[in-house]
């Protein structure tokens, strides 16, 4: 897997494991989801 | 990450604690979500130091701090840096502990919001994320078994509090130590046990700290312990158990599970320590369950926003979250949860508001 961010992590193979576990906690964040709804339409940062 | 890379940040990431990193996890947001991340499990001190010095390459604006090391490099390294930056959030109880630490000191480049202090931070995250995780680590690296255990907890705050009701739950004989006569009182009728850690020393199986202060366990005590007691740390640097002391006293030092190391003291007794004394929960299991951390995120993200929006208006001091920050959390979670709750009748609040209406 190639990218262009820059970045220092241990195996960007490992990606694919990452984003299902990313996925999985984000089931659990409900609160954050709807934050994040918000700031992708107001965007305050 | 992703909240705030909606919400219009430019976002760079690094490890907070050199065991604390999911390796997966990293490659995944810089994959999939093109977010830099300069961590590795496993790093030294050194690539720990040059992985946030990357991060502060980036020239923040806001910084997101889990203990307070980037603002900590900042201020030490990069003083050229500080008027640039509008405004940090910092996470955790050690954190702030520093944080207000510098503002007395005067040395605080730039205003902090302090979101361990938020209600729906500190009361749920240190209490029920601490509480659990820190068992899971415990467990995980020992599969020790709780029940009828002797099991030592170090500080009665959010987190030691949170540690000392589930150890309990599991059937633990729990003794809290404490060094604040409150919050020992308060152990003391939770129910608990309440020593000093030289008397906890003598008959602890299981000891954790969760103090965010240094040497909480010590060369004195050590020598106190039964073969076989088990030594771990929830609190956020791996200072509250002293490790050179131990490892002074040891004859021999072996790695016998991952994240357990074995010190054979002199008279052949063996002290365990789990996780090299850093936080067991982020170590030796997963950290907080992400339910819980959706709490302290959406204060992160809120913090973040009121920060960026008010820092006109703010001076480099430790603020607290806003009130209505705070209930709105709570609001959302609820909602999230499907609870639904009541809300004071006009005729209530009106009472509320009174003070000559008596029996």
């Amino acid at each position: 897997m190639s990218t262009t961010t820059p970045s220092d992590v241990r195996d960007l193979a490992l990606a694919p494991e990452g984003v299902r576990r990313i996925e999985w906690a984000d089931r659990q964040m409900p609160v954050l989801a709807l934050i994040r709804e918000r700031f992708a339409a107001e965007r305050p940062l | 990450m992703r909240t705030l890379k909606a919400g219009g940040a430019d976002v760079v990431l690094c490890a907070s604690n050199p065991l604390s990193t999911q390796d997966d996890v990293a490659a995944g947001l810089v994959a999939e979500y093109g977010i830099s991340v300069f961590a590795r499990n496993g790093e030294d001190n050194d690539t720990y130091y040059s992985h946030i010095e990357a991060a502060a390459d980036h020239r923040p604006q806001l910084t997101m701090d889990d203990g307070a090391d980037v603002i900590g490099v900042l201020h030490a390294k990069r003083p050229e840096q500080l008027s640039e930056i509008l405004a940090g959030t910092e996470e955790t109880t050690t954190g702030v502990i520093r944080l207000k630490a510098m503002e007395a000191d005067g040395t605080l480049g730039f205003p902090i919001v302090a979101v361990n202090e938020a209600n729906t931070k500190h009361l749920f995250d240190n209490r029920y994320g601490v509480g659990q995780s820190t068992l899971d680590g415990i467990i995980r690296a020992t599969n020790v078994l709780l029940a009828g255990s002797t099991f030592v907890v170090g500080g009665y705050g959010w987190s030691g509090r949170g540690l000392a009701e589930r150890a309990r739950g599991m059937g633990a004989h729990v003794t809290v130590v404490e060094v604040d006569p409150l919050r020992a009182l308060q152990a003391v009728m939770d129910g608990f046990n309440v020593s000093t850690m030289a008397e906890a020393a003598r008959h602890g199986d299981i000891f954790c700290t969760a103090t965010g202060d240094k040497n909480v366990i010590r060369r004195e005590h050590f020598g106190l312990m039964k073969d076989g007691a088990i030594l771990s740390n929830t609190g956020h640097f791996n200072v509250e158990i002293e490790i050179p002391a131990l490892q002074e006293m040891a004859t021999a030092v072996t790695v016998v599970r991952p994240m357990v190391e074995q010190f054979e003291m002199p008279d052949g007794r063996r002290l365990f320590l789990l996780a090299e004394g850093r936080l067991v929960n982020l170590a030796a299991a997963e950290g907080h369950p992400a339910s819980v951390m959706d709490m302290s995120f959406a204060n992160q993200a809120l913090s973040a926003e009121w920060a960026v929006k008010n820092h006109a208006d703010l001076e480099p001091k430790v603020y607290v979250v806003p009130t209505d920050l705070d209930n709105e959390v709570a609001r959302l979670k609820l909602a999230s949860m499907g609870v639904e709750i009541d809300s004071l009748t006009a005729e209530q609040e009106k009472y509320l508001a009174s003070w000559d209406e008596g029996t």
